[in-house]
């Protein structure tokens, strides 16, 4: 008796209450045929991704494609960005294509040829994207262990001709150090995202050495060497022009007056420390007003 | 799903091109067999490697004047419509065709019949190519090219590759120019030139790229052995140095050994000396003085240094005397011939008299 209470519904429950299967003020209607007019999809829904043109199968004109795959000549010029882009493209249209084709092959249709092509013409793009990607890691890889052979005697070779040629103080040289430092130390001229690491002061050390064999005979006031890393920062800074390495020449002098001894350890958090301010300034200057709000 | 490794890999699947010569034929005329007539092709497929890819093997594009060698329609002069890549072979407009019958479901539209004509392929071996020449009246002049040669190429702006210059063989400042393809049109897929050629990547700097820092391993796996082709492998002087192992040096018993085996090999002689010359001479003579039987040492007598052979030497004998004879013989003859002309001439100048 128990089961049969289980499977009591309730219209069973609702006939047996009141003696009618269905209730008397029910009006009866033609039934709801389930096809597939009944179904609606929202438009964003996404697994749209997965239909060409949001129709089941692509007509015969657009299977007739034109042109070629990308070839790798074609990507060397793209950035990280445009590829990884262009990757989802392609991933995307395998996905629609490949699900065309089972379509097809069920049928063994001979349209699963026509739709083999364009995967193939896709796949060949995707393997030119991989090719780039790895050759692009590779050559920067390779530069890098390069760098650590030559890369002494260019820079020494560097500092001959900035020491050699007469006027520094030209556009021309400013852009080639900036590309210098960039290039080699990693240090954007704005500090955009900046990392201070042992590179950036080897890049600081290196540059304001150049400053200063360059304008040490030039400046009244004569100091002997650098002797801390915030001396070097100091000459970093400003000594890219004669004036601004006699700034930076008293600025040296007025902080040799604290005595200050600053440890090898301690160098990256000092840097930190004078690049932050450096950056609060900047940003004081381009936003003046939320500043003042504040 | 019908997918499955067995269908759709490279790897598991039946891959015809792996099979021998003779079994892919076999397969290719199961497969031939199992189409209706109407979709039989005249002419069997060609092999991917035999194909014709570059326009030198083709000798001619679609849009060409052609002129037939061979057939039903050889001398008349047509135009090439398109190439069957597979079969190595293209169409022209009235050529050869083919009466087939297609079921109904196949119809082309427009078609009313199921009998249709269809239109045989031609080799380009049977096709000679066609070319105006403007003389120098300005009238123009059609010629069918009888062999063609390849030299030079050119950039070509409309089929968007180095298409080879097509000169008349023999007579080769007549080019023949290519046909202007048909202009393609976009389609979805297509990108605009100058997007391609857009660059957007600028590396300026060792320390940084575009790229994320772990791209390398989601790309590949990094517990693969196999060393990555990209990388850069060379030996330093320092690598060499540490990996040769070094070599022992001798102790001095040994190279006292060494020293005293080199004495040795000078000390030997590597010439007889005259003793023992004369002592080896001395024993070969007595034995050969001894020897009892005439043949051998008759045989040993002819190989001593200043022996004659008296069979030639009568030989020579004989040959001289022949010699003298026939000189004798040649003199009297001389002689004679001189006398008897002498008479001869005398006689005539008397009958002449």
């Amino acid at each position: 008796m128990v089961g049969i209470a289980h499977f009591s519904t309730a219209a069973t429950r609702l006939a047996r209450a009141s003696g009618y299967r269905v209730a008397s003020n029910i009006k009866l209607r033609k039934p709801i045929l389930p096809t597939i007019d009944n179904i609606k999809v929202r438009e964003d829904h996404p697994l749209w991704e997965f239909f060409y043109k949001k129709s089941f199968v692509r007509s015969n004109e657009d299977l007739e494609i034109q042109g070629r795959s990308w070839t790798v000549q074609d990507l060397r010029k793209k950035s990280f960005e445009d590829l990884h882009a262009l990757w989802y493209v392609c991933l995307k249209e395998m996905n629609r294509i490949q699900r065309e084709e089972i379509l097809y092959e069920d049928i063994s249709s001979s349209k699963v040829q026509q739709c083999m092509n364009l995967e193939d013409s896709i796949k060949n793009s995707m393997l030119s994207i991989k090719q780039v990607l790895s050759e692009r890691e590779a050559s920067l890889r390779n530069a890098q262990s390069e760098f650590k052979i030559i890369g002494d005697e260019y820079l020494q070779e560097f500092k001959s001709t900035y020491l050699e040629s007469e006027n520094v103080e030209t556009d021309e040289w400013f852009d080639k150090l900036e590309r210098l430092q960039y290039a080699i130390y990693g240090i954007n001229s704005t500090y955009e995202s900046v990392v201070i690491n042992e590179d950036f002061l080897n890049g600081i050390r290196y540059i304001s050495s150049l400053y200063f064999e360059k304008f040490q005979d030039k400046c009244d006031i004569k100091l002997e060497s650098l002797k801390d890393i915030v001396e070097v920062y100091k000459i970093f800074e400003n000594g890219s022009t004669l004036e601004g390495f006699k700034v930076a020449c008293e600025g040296i002098l007025e902080y040799r007056n604290n005595d200050l001894v600053i440890p090898a350890s301690k160098e990256i958090m000092v840097i930190q420390n004078l690049v932050d301010e450096k950056i609060n300034e900047a940003n004081q200057i381009a936003e003046p007003e939320t500043t003042h709000a504040n | 799903m019908s997918t499955s490794l067995k269908t759709n890999s490279k790897r598991y699947s039946r891959e015809l091109s792996r099979y021998p010569h003779y079994i892919r034929k076999m397969f290719e005329q199961m497969q031939e067999r199992s189409q209706i007539p109407a979709f039989r092709s005249e002419y069997h497929q060609v092999e991917e490697k035999e194909r014709y890819k570059s326009p030198q093997q083709w000798t001619v594009q679609p849009g060409d004047t052609v002129m037939l060698t061979r057939g039903k329609y050889s001398g008349t002069i047509t135009k090439v419509i398109a190439l069957q890549k597979e079969t190595n072979r293209v169409f022209v407009e009235n050529s050869e065709t083919k009466r087939v019958v297609v079921p109904k479901q196949y119809w082309q539209p427009g078609q009313t019949s199921h009998i249709i004509d269809y239109p045989l392929p031609q080799h380009p071996y049977d096709l000679k190519v066609v070319g105006t020449l403007v003389n120098e009246d300005g009238t123009e002049k059609k010629i069918a090219a009888d062999k063609l040669v390849f030299k030079g190429e050119y950039w070509d702006e409309d089929y968007k590759k180095m298409m080879p210059y097509r000169r008349v063989k023999y007579n080769e400042n007549i080019i023949i120019p290519w046909p202007r393809p048909e202009p393609k049109e976009d389609c979805d897929y297509s990108t605009s030139q100058e997007l391609v050629e857009e660059r957007t990547f600028f590396p300026n700097s060792i320390v940084f790229s575009d790229s994320p820092s772990d791209l390398l391993t989601s790309m590949r796996n990094p517990l693969i052995k196999r060393p990555y082709k990209w990388n850069k492998e060379y030996l330093t002087k320092s690598d060499v140095k540490r990996l040769v192992p070094p070599s022992m040096p001798l102790s001095e018993s040994k190279l006292a050994g060494r020293e005293e085996r080199k004495q040795i090999r000078d000390s030997i002689p590597t010439e007889p000396s005259t003793e023992t010359i004369d002592l080896v001479g001395d024993k070969v003579a007595a034995y050969l003085n001894n020897i009892t039987n005439p043949h051998l040492a008759k045989y040993i007598n002819s190989k001593a240094p200043g022996y004659k052979d008296p069979i030639l030497e009568i030989k020579a004998k004989q040959k001289k005397l022949y010699d003298e004879k026939v000189r004798e013989n040649r003199e009297r003859n001389k002689i004679t011939s001189y006398v008897e002309a002498k008479y001869k001439l005398k006689r005539t100048k008397n009958l002449h008299i």
